[in-house]
């Protein structure tokens, strides 16, 4: 299926570089967009100017203690200024590494920008990482300074801190439970030094006010910033193995953010909510690109466990998710509609079946047409009927730029989006990219593409199907990687390792990574992410791994979305004992061979037998990255009996698993799964449960 | 000194006073007695728990532990005789809500919370109590009313900060677990700002997870803050792990006071616990 739409797409006749890589077409921007390169700016000095210019508009939210929390662009450069100013009493200084490590909080943003506006580089990590992740990394970076959120930070990195030499150190935002390190209790002789934001604050704010250094000190400072200067350290996500570190400019993040406000622009009082972790690409592209330097007002949640009713309270205009928060949208709406009112529930398939026929024409095979006015007129009444209501429920009522990325989202969940009237757009990029390079625009966006090509920047295609990128967004290199730098590139191109094809009218699809696309025994090509991501439109699956590299038939191990599932179970009176029981009681195994056997009408492969396995994929056992994607060597290797018993006529199959907590401690978890052959019902047919 | 004398010395140590005595005690009562009828639920009780101190108090069930807590916060009347001392000051005489606005603050076994409020109106409620703005400022809700209120609710949210009770803010108090309606209970007694607090089995019925939670909250509040804390618990576990000193009651009696880890080996608490001689 993939491959023959690769053959059908990829290879289109076009340039071929004269250099040893051979590059069989390139698209760039479409006619008309044309952004002028930026090559002198660094970040904190368009924060300088943001101060000079509106000093008293609000640059950023927080809430806190239940209320939202205002800085204004003078606080924000105040507050940055005092940071940095005390950062440098820690030893700070020039191409130094700042490295990071907490929730999304104005406070890391102010610490990344005065690590950045002293001539260092900010390095944030995901904050539920394992003591042992965060060591590799440390010793991969060997910061001096570290800024730390809470405790619970604090003390992963004290765990590895005594194998991390460089270490001196650790900055602490959330005083909570920290005064048994104020007094001792908690450290040890040779630990480093713990010590609060506020208190490097004050430290610099004194050397400001007792005029140990000018006034304009740090605005000189910054001036002194060369834009090709590495401005940020981006983990990769790791699908592979470690992450590494991607070095990205201020002149690739200001590029980036030009051309992202030009396809996209907002007027500055708009509003975007931070909410993904400050450690993905995706996140920094936003925050500390487009958002900053457009002026944008970011807002940041309370706590993680508040996002939801934080972002209903913002309802951003821009918003940019994950597509797994997408899906658990759709999971979250279909499940509390089947269980609303009837009159509510026909109101809801009405403004369903309107939505579908209006997103045809916005997205589907009729959207060079525009709709009729009676469509137009349906789908404006159910808007105000049914989807405007959701989408107030969900926070995004006022959403007009709202983006996914980092991996793909089904097209079943575009047309849900579209449909009812939220204009969702992919982008696709990568760590080395600045987070996007390509991106729908409004009046052009197809489902089975990522979009169009930024300004200035080139997408080429090998003739195997290898996506490459080069421009002013792309990363010079990684972090002491020398020889996967060197790997990465080729002829001034970057190697993507994604696998796509360019249309001829000049979009780009993504297949699935290089290394990800199965071979089954007969030749046929399938990318199995094509599959999954139908899979998980049902609201009943959460995430899904199919199988068939070298096998005549596809299978799929599948985690079922417990919440809803557990739903459905407790309207049978189904009695089970967690998510684990729960994977195993007949009447869920049918309700999912149903899921199942609905995928497979639309599917050239069908997927003959699956497994709910007794426990969800998570990335402390590293079988999902920190953003959420499948790390599909690893559960292949980790599940290789499993795997085996899908193909081997097993009935079931019994494991024993090793499962890792968040501190990092094991525990040993046996599970017995029945292999279900989509074709043979579950249940007898007397004890036949209603399961649609 | 034999073994047979210094486990009589020990022994007698356990069963002996107070090691503060109640005037100088941030809590404390003298010759403490209730009695319901013919039933006395407490038998001339002596204690002195210090400012700072955390002090558990155990014993089977009917032993008088939630009535002498309910004596202390003076929600009970004790017979004659009996004084009750709140940081040196007699308060025998006084009725609850005077102990209250002077540093008592009690949880309850029973978890007497307003159950169709959310979690923030059940803290700003008992919040309110605590403070007296003039009737004619609080009605046309101007001048130290309005100002009052402002402040009442960055304290309550500060509150609710340290519990980690924001996500559930504005959810029913019914709706919630257990162990969450149980922090919602140490809110709303620290919303009273209290000195010292009194938890009737504040860890009754909660997961490991949520014991853990709470326990995690106590220790912080006693260590960071410096609150007195006077605890009835079942779990001996806890009571070793976490408490300074420990209280044995059994028939409305004290039978053993002192450490921890000295009280549970002795061999007379061990046998009203277990039975076995």
């Amino acid at each position: 299926m993939a491959a023959d739409n690769a053959e059908s797409e990829g290879v289109a006749s076009g340039d071929s570089d004269d250099s040893g890589l051979s590059v069989e077409r390139v698209l760039t921007a479409p006619e008309g967009e044309s952004v002028p390169i930026v090559s002198d700016r660094a970040l904190p000095e368009i924060l300088i100017d943001h101060a000079a210019e509106h000093p008293d508009d609000i640059a950023l939210r927080w809430k806190r203690y239940g209320v939202w929390q205002e800085f204004t662009w003078e606080e924000y450069y105040d507050r940055v200024e005092r940071f940095a100013l005390g950062l440098e009493e820690y030893g700070f200084g020039d191409e130094d590494v700042l490295f990071t490590i907490g929730y999304n909080r104005p406070h890391q943003l102010w610490a990344w920008i005065a690590a950045q506006s002293l001539g260092g580089m900010a390095a944030p990590n995901y904050e539920d990482m394992l003591p042992e992740d965060i060591e590799k990394q440390l010793r991969l970076l060997e910061p001096e300074v570290v800024y730390a959120e809470d405790q619970e930070m604090v003390d992963k990195l004290l765990l590895v801190s005594g194998d991390v030499p460089s270490l001196s150190t650790i900055i602490y935002r959330d005083d909570k439970g920290m005064f048994r390190y104020e007094n001792g209790e908690k450290t040890e002789p040779g630990d480093p030094e713990i010590v609060a934001y506020e208190d490097v604050e004050e430290r610099g704010r004194e050397r400001r006010e007792s005029g140990a250094v000018s006034d304009d000190y740090l605005a000189s400072e910054i001036q002194a910033v060369p834009a090709e200067a590495t401005a940020m350290l981006a983990p990769t996500s790791g699908t592979t193995g470690m992450p590494k570190r991607v070095r990205l400019s201020h002149f690739n993040l200001v590029n980036l953010a030009n051309a992202a406000i030009d396809i996209d622009p907002l007027p500055k009082e708009s509003d975007y909510f931070s909410y993904l972790p400050m450690a993905w690409v995706g996140e920094q592209m936003i925050l500390l690109a487009a958002a900053f330097v457009a002026g944008w007002t970011a807002n940041f949640p309370e706590q993680p466990e508040t996002e939801e009713e934080d972002l209903r309270e913002i309802g951003p205009e821009i918003i940019f998710s994950s597509p797994k928060r997408y899906e658990a949208w759709v999971a979250d709406i279909k499940a509390k509609v089947e269980n609303t009112t009837r009159f509510k529930r026909w109101v809801y398939e009405k403004a369903t079946s309107i939505g579908e026929k209006y997103a045809e024409y916005v997205i589907g095979d009729r959207n060079d047409e525009e709709p009729p006015a009676w469509l137009r007129g349906a789908h404006w009444l159910s808007y105000w009927v049914a989807y405007r209501p959701i989408l107030d429920k969900i926070g995004l009522k006022r959403a007009k730029n709202v983006y996914t990325g980092g991996g793909p989202l089904g097209e079943d969940h575009f047309e849900y989006y579209h449909a009812m009237g939220v204009p969702l757009k992919q982008i696709w990029g990568q760590s080395e990219v600045c987070g996007f390079v390509t991106m729908h625009r409004d009046d052009d966006v197809q489902v089975e593409t990522v979009g169009e090509v930024f300004p200035n920047v080139e997408v080429g295609i090998t003739p195997g199907g290898e996506l490459l990128v080069r421009g002013p967004v792309v990363t010079s290199g990684y972090y002491g990687m020398p020889e996967k730098t060197e790997s990465a590139f080729e002829d001034g191109w970057l190697h993507t390792d994604d696998f796509g094809a360019l249309t001829d009218d000049d979009h780009v699809r993504i297949f699935d990574r290089m290394d990800d696309v199965l071979e089954m025994s007969d030749g046929t090509a399938v990318a199995p992410i094509s599959v999954e991501t139908k899979l998980k439109f049902n609201p009943y699956v959460k995430e899904a791994m199919v199988v068939g590299d070298d096998r005549a038939e596809l299978t799929a191990v599948l985690n079922i979305r417990y919440d809803n599932v557990a739903e459905w179970a407790d309207q049978r009176d189904i009695q089970y004992a967690g998510y684990s029981d729960l994977t195993r009681k007949e009447p869920v195994l049918e309700l999912l061979r149903g899921v199942v056997a609905e995928t497979n009408e639309d599917l050239d492969n069908p997927i003959r037998r699956f497994v709910l396995l007794f426990k969800e994929f998570d990335a402390d056992d590293g079988e999902l990255t920190r953003t959420g994607k499948l790390r599909r060597e690893v559960v292949v290797d980790r599940y290789g009996d499993l795997v085996t018993a899908l193909y081997d006529g097993s009935t079931e199959i019994a494991m024993e698993l090793t499962i890792t907590y968040q501190d990092g401690r094991e525990s040993d978890e046996r599970g017995v799964m029945r292999i279900v052959d989509v074709d043979q019902p579950v249940l007898d047919d007397d004890r036949e449960l209603e399961v649609s | 000194m034999s073994a047979d004398q210094e486990a009589e010395t020990r022994a007698a140590a356990l069963r002996g006073g107070t090691h503060v005595s109640p005037e100088d005690a941030a809590i404390g009562c003298r010759n403490v007695t209730k009695t319901f009828g013919s039933i006395t639920a407490v038998d001339d009780v002596d204690l002195g728990v210090a400012d700072g101190e955390w002090v558990s108090i155990v014993g089977p069930n009917g032993a008088g532990k939630t009535t002498l807590l309910n004596i202390l916060n003076g929600f009970y009347t004790p017979d004659a005789g009996s004084e009750v001392f709140l940081n040196g000051e007699e308060v025998s005489g006084r009725p609850e809500h005077y102990r209250a606005r002077h540093g008592i603050g009690r949880t309850f076994q029973g978890l007497e919370l307003f159950e169709s409020e959310d979690v923030l109106e059940n803290v700003m409620t008992t919040r309110a109590v605590a403070e007296r703005p003039n009737v004619l400022s609080a009605m046309l809700y101007y001048g130290t009313g309005r100002k009052t209120e402002a402040e009442n609710m960055r304290f309550v949210e500060e509150i609710l900060d340290y519990l980690e009770l924001w996500e559930h803010r504005h959810t029913t108090v019914s709706t919630l677990p257990l162990g969450v309606q149980r922090r919602v209970d140490l809110a709303r007694s620290l919303a009273l700002e209290p000195d010292v607090l009194l938890l009737d089995e504040a860890m009754s019925g909660l997961t490991f997870d949520e014991k853990y939670d709470m326990i995690r909250f106590l220790t912080d509040l006693h260590e960071e803050e410096g609150l007195t804390l006077v605890m009835i618990e079942h779990d001996l576990e806890v009571v070793t792990a976490v408490s300074e000193r420990m209280i044995v009651m059994q028939k409305g009696g004290v039978i053993a006071r002192g450490p921890p880890e000295e009280v549970t080996n002795d061999p007379e608490v061990a046998r009203v616990y277990t039975g076995v001689e």
